[in-house]
């Protein structure tokens, strides 16, 4: 185990800040995971080569940025939420070519075997994949940031943008919507 | 407005209890595995970019030819930086000046005011937040489009992905609780 392996997530930013790629990558090793699980549920079946580049972007960019992470958040924190707008500025990015395009033709459903990759998102297109396609984006990703990431609400807040009041009403909104596909599932 | 968060009320409101462990039941058994190829995609972009110089060495690294228009926070970081300066040069050209009442005459008491109650509040922390303070750049977007033009704001340049938060202007500056 290196020396990098041994900080926490605010003492390898601090490395980070002053030029160390490698305690970044072991920051970036730590929340890959957990940044490719979000954007690729909310990307959904057809997006999931888009999410991994996403996510390699958002990595970067938060590189770029390193220097002002604030340690007064989570790494986390501050990491979905660079996250998220790179997502949103992918997504506002593949609207505007799909407007232009006159045929769109359908996105790439990912590589490797359709088989496997058809049974990895089979696990969590149910509830998830629901959440995907029924919710507002905020919904899905204050839900997201919530259940997944077990993040409160002044850090889901933090990530949105929202005060902490109007997140308590996004998530009870969330799951008001998600509610009935669960009661169904159930009978 | 607490019982919105706690989804063990979500009975009471007519929501099923299992959604909350659902969810995060449903998110475990999806989770994909650590994948060592996105690593090395990653560190091979890490080392290809330009070396990310430190805070203090990007007021230099900003003039430096080379530098990509993708090191404007840089130069954003050093214009803010400079506009703090400037800030707080005022004060200490100006010791012992008494703050003058909102509306007072002119002079270096009015113009320290007046540069005073234009920055913007400050919450957390107490201090002045300087640039390298701020977790993210939002703070001096919201700022402008409010239409608040402080010292150091006005010497400002965005970073280039600030913009990304055009995305959520109508939902950030819309009512805090809206319609869905």
């Amino acid at each position: 185990m290196s020396d990098d392996d041994q900080l926490d997530d605010g003492q390898l930013a601090r490395r980070a800040a002053t030029g160390s790629v490698k305690a970044f990558a072991t920051l970036a090793a730590r929340h890959q995971v957990g940044v490719v699980h979000y954007l690729r549920q909310l990307a959904g079946r057809a997006g999931r080569h888009d999410a991994d580049d996403v996510a390699q972007d958002a990595f970067l960019r938060a590189w770029r940025a390193i220097d002002r992470y604030d340690p007064r958040w989570a790494f986390s924190t501050w990491l979905f939420t660079i996250a998220r707008r790179t997502w949103l500025n992918h997504a506002r990015a593949e609207r505007r070519r799909r407007v232009r395009e006159t045929a769109a033709a359908p996105l790439a459903s990912g590589g490797g075997d359709p088989g496997q990759t058809a049974l990895v998102v089979e696990r969590a297109s149910r509830l998830w994949g629901r959440a995907a396609a029924e919710l507002s984006e905020r919904q899905f990703t204050a839900l997201w940031l919530r259940y997944v990431e077990d993040q409160s609400v002044a850090e889901i807040a933090a990530v949105l943008k929202e005060p902490a009041a109007t997140v308590k009403v996004i998530l009870f909104r969330g799951r008001r919507r998600l509610a009935p596909f669960v009661q169904h599932w159930m009978e | 407005m607490a019982m919105l968060f706690h989804d063990e009320h979500d009975d009471r409101r007519g929501l099923p209890r299992s959604l909350g462990p659902r969810l995060r039941r449903e998110a475990r058994e999806a989770r994909p595995a650590f994948s060592p190829e996105f690593q090395a995609r990653l560190l091979a972009g890490l080392e290809a970019g330009p070396r990310r110089p430190t805070p203090r060495a990007g007021l230099v690294a900003a003039a430096e030819p080379g530098v990509s228009a993708g090191w404007r926070p840089l130069a954003a970081l050093a214009a803010g930086l400079a506009g703090v300066a400037a800030v707080a040069a005022l004060a200490v050209i100006l010791p012992g000046v008494q703050p003058a009442a909102p509306g007072a005459g002119e002079g270096p008491a009015a113009a320290l005011h007046a540069a005073q109650t234009a920055l913007p509040a400050v919450t957390e922390p107490a201090e002045l937040p300087a640039i390298v303070l701020l977790p993210l750049y939002d703070e001096i977007e919201a700022g402008l489009r409010d239409g608040v033009r402080t010292l150091a704001e006005s010497l400002v340049e965005l970073p280039d992905w600030a913009s990304l938060a055009e995305f959520d202007a109508a939902g950030l500056l819309g009512a805090a609780v809206g319609p869905e």
